[in-house]
């Protein structure tokens, strides 16, 4: 009997102990926070933005440096510079033209650090001497710079340092030397997109991606004058999914 | 008896257990519209939580002064099911109206109020007396190299606010985008100093408080500063070609302070002998619109005359302007 009331009282304070948690069990969480990363879809898809608009107020000096403009490849659209602290934009635009590109670093404490300095950003940029559409990867043993100025205008013209992406034509008359450039001085003071350069962009959040700047003048006209309206980036981008650094386009 | 010793165990085992919890039950219940977290992720590798209050629904954020955020990227988790109906994006630390509305999947709607607070640094925040009881410091609407020092302590200028306040109490606001620092190794001090700020062109002439505010703090020097107009002059412009009976505009070099005050008369000179006069339609500090009369000479002018009610005339060579028939 008494066997039997023990039995009891042990199954039902068990019982109650049980009842009581479950008393106090929480709710699910859900977080809310809209994907920096964009769409699902955004990663190992080409993309074309076309006349992201730069600094076009400096009208009476092409040489000039411009304000600088900012774009979210893994959002793939423009940033406002108020948002300069976050992991909203991945690549900069600023210097001649709005030439130089810079990445979105936080930790870099130079004075010429990325302009994301002391934000979260985890991104910089490096420039590579393989045309866009060879690139399938990042490269092993690269560095990225993590430098506001990262890459710009190219040895190869005015004012340009080194590799770069783009070359500045002051008389308008490179392409006979360089193969790339003006053939006329209707086009001196003209700036070129080289197609044999990439840009690898490792963005905000340190997912990688490719970059192709394809023309700085608006509606990308093939054969730029001295006069056309500029700077209107057009570039196409493909972003690896994250964790690889795959480009391939699936 | 001894069974009634274990019963009365069992009962107050079971008691306390209920008790456990007695204080959970006492809070208002959970909606399936809450705001279970709100985080702020602009920051380098760490995040900062705001506190949500879910009685009277408000996030409170603590904000260190050192990360010189003038904005927030907020993460927000809800219970399950529910949104937030707003987009989430970054706030400025000084709004005090941003709020969140909870959307649960019952339909419940819960609104979150945001509350920010900067955490000022341990001193006071002061700023370096331009002027003193006997002189005042003087500049012009327009100036564009105006300086600020006190213990700002930030290098991110966007985080301050500026004004000058004229004798009314009103405030002039200023546009601030450049900070600096130097340190003093004999005092262990740093003093900041905002730079290159624009004195507003449209401002009177007058005596003004230079009154500036970081971290939820404000400082107002003693002694005020003196905005005193100066010859108005206009700056360069480029050649350009004008029809007759058209207008073009003359920007005045507002920069230095010589903005447009008390301007009478315009006129140009193809040789600097024969003035030949225009029409001043209108004109404010910064820029005069001028008017071409129907019958100007063609041709090219690079002389350029202005007067005004109280300066000395104005004479200047520049880039030519051509008129040219209607």
């Amino acid at each position: 009997m008494r066997k039997q009331l023990r039995i009891q009282w042990i199954w039902a304070a068990a019982a109650i102990v049980l009842l009581g948690m479950s008393a106090c069990s929480k709710d699910n969480e859900k977080d809310n926070q809209p994907e920096p990363s964009g769409e699902a879809t955004i990663y190992n898809k080409l993309i074309t933005v076309s006349n992201f608009t730069g600094d076009t107020s400096s009208l009476t000096a092409p040489d000039a440096n411009r304000e600088v403009i900012f774009y979210s490849l893994e959002l793939n659209k423009p940033c406002p510079e108020e948002y300069l602290l976050t992991n909203r934009w991945d690549v900069s635009f600023s210097g001649v033209y709005n030439t130089s590109i810079g990445g979105n670093y936080g930790a870099d404490p130079s004075p010429y650090a990325s302009l994301g300095k002391g934000g979260p950003g985890k991104g910089g940029v490096m420039i590579i001497d393989t045309p866009f559409s060879k690139l399938t990867s990042v490269p092993a043993n690269v560095t990225f710079s993590t430098r506001m100025a990262g890459f710009g205008l190219d040895a190869d013209g005015a004012f340009g340092e080194g590799l770069g992406w783009a070359i500045y034509d002051w008389n308008g008359d490179l392409r006979s030397t360089v193969g790339i450039g003006g053939a006329g001085p209707d086009q001196a003071h003209t700036c070129w997109a080289r197609p044999d350069r990439t840009i690898i962009v490792r963005t905000a959040l340190g997912n990688y991606a490719k970059l192709r700047i394809i023309s700085l003048y608006k509606d990308a006209p093939d054969e730029p004058k001295t006069k056309d309206p500029a700077p209107y980036f057009t570039f196409e981008y493909v972003i690896a999914a994250p964790g690889t650094m795959d480009f391939t386009i699936k | 008896m001894k069974i009634h010793i274990k019963l009365l165990s069992g009962a107050l085992l079971a008691l306390m257990t209920i008790a456990s919890c007695t204080k959970t039950e006492d809070l208002p219940a959970r909606t399936q519209s809450s705001m279970l977290s709100f985080a702020v992720t602009n920051l380098p590798d760490t995040l900062i939580y705001g506190v949500v209050d879910q009685t009277d629904h408000t996030i409170t954020v603590y904000l260190p002064f050192y990360y010189n955020l003038n904005i927030i990227d907020p993460q927000i988790k809800v219970s399950e099911g529910a949104s937030v109906l707003e987009e989430l994006l970054p706030v400025n630390v000084n709004d005090s109206t941003q709020q969140y509305t909870v959307k649960g999947k019952d339909s419940s709607v819960t609104v979150y109020k945001l509350k920010i607070y900067v955490q000022p640094p341990g001193v006071p925040f002061v700023l370096t007396e331009i002027s003193t009881a006997d002189s005042y410091y003087e500049t012009w609407p327009g100036y564009g190299q105006f300086s600020i020092t006190g213990s700002f302590y930030t290098l991110n200028a966007k985080i301050a606010d500026a004004w000058l306040v004229d004798k009314s109490g009103a405030e002039h606001p200023l546009t601030l985008t450049a900070i600096s620092s130097s340190g003093d190794a004999s005092t262990g001090t740093v003093q900041y100093w905002l730079s290159g700020i624009p004195v507003p062109s449209t401002l009177d002439s007058g005596l003004y408080h230079v009154k500036a505010a970081i971290y939820g703090r404000t400082a107002t020097m003693q002694y005020p500063i003196r905005v005193a107009y100066r010859q108005p002059d206009f700056g360069y412009f480029t050649t350009r070609e004008v029809k007759q009976g058209d207008k073009f505009t003359l920007v005045a070099h507002v920069s230095s302070g010589k903005v447009f005050t008390g301007v009478k008369s315009f006129a140009m000179s193809a040789d600097g002998v024969n003035w030949l006069p225009l029409i001043v339609e209108s004109y404010n500090r910064e820029e005069a619109v001028i008017k071409v009369p129907e019958d100007f000479p063609t041709g090219a002018y690079q002389r350029y005359r202005m007067e005004f009610d109280t300066w000395d005339p104005i004479v200047r060579s520049g880039s030519f302007t051509t008129i040219t028939a209607k």
